[in-house]
């Protein structure tokens, strides 16, 4: 792309901003679409075939868990909470990617979110179910879950846990449900009844008459403003209720102050991640190029070092006092130097050290960069959960013995299971949905909003970005790839 | 809280609930002899059994939903309520010997507060030999990893070693209590802190409350136990469940049947008293009677870890050089 | 500690209540050769409290007297010293004892202090009738700092939590019933849905 089609592009004509944008619509609708269409590709196939196979393995060695007791994954008295908790924290922790990216960038009129709101509302929809089913494997008693709300105990934590979480799982799925309606609409005037009449009637009825008027516009917009006020708090205040699930006990190491902001901002630092990765993958999977670009990732990859710089602080704040006066720091020894050491320094370098550094150099500020840099935050912010949880439940509290929780394949697998679920769970549901926000994404096409993106993006990288078309018949393409990226020409 | 009170009344007139004249202070003193009143009031408790079970979970629901609808607090679902309506069930009478006999008392949970249970232990007596954990998982046919009274031996702040038995605290304010989500964890009348194992999900957040570490989780599938004649009480939770929580329960059937606690009992150094807050008496395995408060008060008693806030019932006498500070033992490690 | 001695004031805060004593007989098993007799009397009247009184029959002065009581507790008939005190000028020594439960008691005395004697030298039957009323307080008196504002706290939160469940479900229920309703309105205005 040279300099000058760019500037004829902002000075374009009013036909060739209807062309434009009308290019742009089709695009970006046969880019959503398409998985959603037809046979599937080989590779969806069998990856769908893998990972829902690694998804049983998971409900397998549940059962086998149900049967022989919490012992098979490795429990015992000094190691009474562990891998299952860790998880429930994890993933309901990385569906705040989408609180993030959705709501808080809705809020502040980041027209650049569209691309990637269905992919971290998705993400956040599919992780927050699996984190909340982590309780399950998590209770000895699983079938007795009923008498949570049955037999109320306020002064429990774990009753607040329950009202905290089912709300948010309430609000995602709103939240995720809403951005729909405009694009259930448009998938069923583009690809008509004919292939899909169960998928259309369905629609049809999910998609309330939308026919995209002034004022359906204009109430749609005001809700999701309203959801997207409500679940930031929601998503702030459900972390805070998870982390005193341990800080009100009085176990030293959980017994603290910084743990509701320590988890917050753990789940927005790995959710940020996670929707990195997820974008990644399904503009690599998906044929998104086009429409996710070096800079999406840059600017996540901007939130996330700035949400793993507080992140640090944060967890320098959790040891210091306690490190320095002594009392209480067993946890403190064996976290740093102790057994749980390879663990939080591995979290240090993959979680903090590597992103910042990917992040902070020009070089390997990319997408290839952000995605390693993500992938590092996900895995290593498990492992800090880890490092978070079983120090003080495997110290000894009366004496000097220490326990120890043993992995086994058992909790290994339902583990895996949860995180091979993210990926199924995000291919089946596109498999049904659009894997882009049309609807946004076309507002975005609107010539204001070109014009405002260019602006923004000319004077952010000096080029300018996004919408080039070609002849106005519908056959254009868009190339968004910036400069770091060669320019590919995409056909359906 | 008024309205609880006028709920729970009401649920133990239902219940028609025997009162439990404890064995222990009637006047022979022996244990409870099979009198055939005593035969009447258990099978006719049989047969109301269902029935009581029925109405209590009718009014326990009910008491459940106008929470959730009123949002009416803290207070209105206390351990109570919930006490006060169990079914009577057990006749079984643990390692004593006796069968059949005070079936109605063994099992209640509503003994009316004629006693407080309590707990004093000589540290200066105990030599760290584990009788008394012995005895404990005979009787309750413990895993040996479950070791609900559990001696620990610990170092002074000048380097000699001691031994700490540790049975459940039997607090007053227990943590444990205050954070299980279901009300499994509940406090009788006389003062023990119990399981109910027939609630219990398997949360084990009060294994992460517990200051004392007192708690046991049933891990696992395999433990194998003798045929047992009657159904699992909090008081005497054999066979216990997979999944749930146990802990030392005080021996609190043996308690009201005039028996000493197994721990007690097979301490051979009568270093465990057992002790009645109610009446000021403190005995051990050895017969050895003492005024509990004036014992209390002469030997110096102190309770591991005031700063919990717990309010321990069981008081330890402290030997020369022992040292309960958690920390000091916990930083030689 | 806190709540036994609380509870023993609370026992012993209870003497105005109106109690029964009866019974004088005096059972002598002395097989000690120190003549010693006891009596056992209510303080006054009405008290909850018993003056376990002993004298010496030499009537020597400064002599330490213990006094027991027989328990039922636990099966174990021992013999429980409740305290002791120190003979007189005319050999008597006395002791107020707050009794804990009711029925038949066996009370004793023997020369010697608590540490040196461990039975007594003599023995009385007094039937008790009543003993103080109140048991240790229950958990919900023990106080956190969260404790006493517990009941508004939770009621106000759980207010706020209905409020978000209200909004949620409620913009729901708006767009799913309004919006069909907006479908055909300004149509020139909006930008339809393109095919």
């Amino acid at each position: 792309m040279k300099e000058t089609d760019m500037n004829e592009n902002v000075l374009l004509d009013e036909n060739g901003h209807r062309a434009a944008q009308q290019a742009w619509a089709a695009d970006v609708r046969r880019a959503a679409l398409k998985p959603t269409i037809g046979r599937t590709s080989v590779a969806w196939r069998l990856s769908v075939t893998v990972l829902g196979l690694i998804v049983l393995a998971g409900i397998g060695a549940w059962i086998y868990q149900l049967k022989y007791g919490l012992g098979a994954a490795g429990y015992n008295d000094q190691a009474f909470w562990a891998v299952y908790i860790v998880d429930v924290v994890a993933f309901i922790g990385v569906s705040y990617g989408g609180a993030v990216i959705s709501a808080v960038l809705r809020l502040t009129g980041q027209s650049w979110r569209a691309p990637l709101t269905r992919l971290a509302e998705g993400t956040a929809l599919v992780t927050v179910i699996i984190g909340a089913l982590f309780i399950f494997p998590h209770l000895g008693r699983p079938e007795r879950f009923w008498e949570i709300p049955i037999f109320v105990n306020t002064s429990s934590p774990l009753f607040w846990d329950f009202m905290a979480i089912s709300t948010y799982v309430l609000a995602t799925v709103i939240f995720f449900y809403l951005p729909l309606i405009p694009d259930m609409a448009i998938v069923n005037k583009t690809l008509g009844r004919a292939d899909r009449p169960v998928l259309y009637k369905i629609y049809k009825v999910l998609s309330l008459k939308w026919m995209g008027s002034e004022r359906q516009r204009r109430m749609l917009h005001s809700v999701l403003t309203l959801i997207s006020l409500i679940i930031i708090p929601l998503a702030v205040s459900v972390h805070s209720v998870l982390s005193w699930a341990f800080a009100t006990t009085s176990r030293p190491g959980w017994m603290e102050t910084v743990f509701p902001p320590y988890f917050v901002i753990a789940a927005l630092y790995s959710g940020t991640a996670l929707v990195i990765v997820v974008a990644s993958a399904f503009r690599k999977g998906y044929h998104l190029e086009r429409f996710i670009t070096k800079r999406h990732f840059v600017r996540l990859g901007y939130i996330m070092a700035a949400l793993g710089l507080v992140y640090a602080y944060l967890t320098i704040a959790d040891l210091m006092s306690e490190g320095y006066t002594g009392i209480t720091s067993g946890w403190i020894r064996e976290t740093i130097s102790g057994r749980y050491a390879i663990p939080f320094w591995f979290y240090v370098l993959a979680g903090e050290v590597l992103p910042i550094a990917l992040v902070a150099v020009k070089k390997t500020r990319n997408i290839k960069g952000m995605t390693v840099a993500s992938i590092g935050v996900v895995i290593a912010l498990w492992i800090k959960r880890i490092v978070i949880v079983l120090p003080p439940v495997t110290q000894p509290l009366i004496g000097s013995y220490w326990g120890t929780y043993h992995f086994t394949w058992v909790s290994i697998t339902i583990t895996l299971a949860g995180v091979a679920a993210i990926p199924l769970g995000l291919m089946l549901l596109f498999r049904v949905l659009p894997v882009l926000s049309i609807e946004e994404m076309e507002e975005m096409g609107e010539l204001g909003s070109v014009e405002q993106v260019s602006r923004e993006t000319l004077e952010a990288q000096k080029h300018l970005p996004a919408f080039a078309y070609a002849n106005g018949n519908g056959n254009g393409h868009v190339n968004g790839n910036g400069v770091g990226m060669p320019e590919k020409e995409v056909q359906l | 809280m008024r309205k609880l009170s006028k709920i729970s009344k009401q649920a133990s007139d239902e219940l028609d609930l025997i009162p439990a004249e404890s064995c222990a202070s009637s006047v022979d003193g022996q244990a409870c002899p099979i009198t055939s009143a005593a035969l009447v009031e258990e099978s006719a408790n049989k047969e109301e059994k269902d029935l009581s079970r029925r109405r209590f979970l009718g009014m326990f629901g009910a008491v459940a939903g106008a929470t959730a609808v009123l949002g009416t607090g803290i207070e209105l679902l206390s351990y109570r309520a919930y006490a006060q309506s169990l079914p009577k069930t057990n006749n079984w009478t643990g390692n004593s010997g006796m069968t059949g006999s005070g079936a109605a008392d063994m099992a209640s949970t509503v003994a009316p507060p004629t006693h407080q249970w309590a707990m004093v232990i000589d540290l200066s007596m105990c030599n760290g030999c584990g009788s008394c954990t012995a005895a404990c998982q005979k009787a309750h046919y413990l895993t040996p990893d479950q070791t609900w009274m559990k001696v620990f031996t610990l170092t002074n702040s000048v380097g000699q070693t001691y031994h700490l038995p540790r049975p459940c605290m039997q607090c007053e304010n227990p943590p444990c209590l205050h954070v299980c989500p279901v009300h499994a964890t509940f406090r009788q009348d006389q003062g023990v802190v119990l399981v109910n194992q027939d609630r219990c999900i398997g949360c084990r957040m009060c294994m992460a409350a517990c200051p004392y570490e007192a708690r046991y989780f049933n891990w696992n599938s395999d433990v194998k136990y003798p045929p047992i004649p009657v159904e699992a009480t909090p008081e005497f939770p054999v066979p216990q469940r997979l999944g749930t929580v146990g802990k030392c329960t005080f021996c609190v059937g043996n308690l009201n049947h005039g028996l000493l606690s197994e721990c007690a009992a097979g301490c051979s150094m009568g270093a465990i008293y057992n002790g009645d807050l109610k009446t000021d008496v403190a005995v051990n395995g050895m017969g050895t009677t003492v005024k509990l408060s004036k014992f209390l008060y002469e030997k110096n008693a102190v309770t591991y870890k005031p700063e919990q806030n717990t309010h321990p019932r069981v008081w330890y006498i402290l030997g020369a050089g022992q040292d309960l500070s958690a920390d000091a033992s916990a930083a030689k490690s | 500690m806190k709540s036994l001695s609380r509870w023993l004031i609370a026992a012993a805060a209870t003497v105005g209540s109106v109690l029964v004593l009866s019974g004088t007989a005096v059972a002598a098993t002395g097989q000690s050769g120190a003549a010693l007799s006891l009596a056992v009397q209510p303080v006054s009247a009405n008290s909850v409290n018993l003056a376990l009184s002993a004298q010496v029959g030499s009537g020597a002065a400064g002599q330490k007297v213990t006094f027991f009581i027989q328990t039922q507790e636990f099966s174990s008939h021992g013999w429980m010293a409740v305290g002791s005190s120190t003979t007189n000028s005319a050999g008597a020594a006395s002791y107020t004892y707050t009794p804990t439960w009711t029925g038949a008691e066996l009370f004793g005395a023997a020369l010697g202090s608590s540490n040196s004697v461990s039975a007594p030298s003599v023995v009385k039957s007094f039937q008790v009738l009543k003993d103080p009323p109140g048991v240790p307080q229950s958990v919900i008196e023990y106080s956190r700092p969260l404790g006493s504002t517990g009941g508004v706290f939770v009621k106000s939160i759980l207010g706020v939590l209905a409020l978000v469940w209200v909004l949620l479900l409620g913009s729901l229920a708006l767009v799913v019933w309004r919006m069909p309703r907006l479908a055909g309105a300004s149509v020139d205005s909006g930008r339809k849905v393109r095919d």
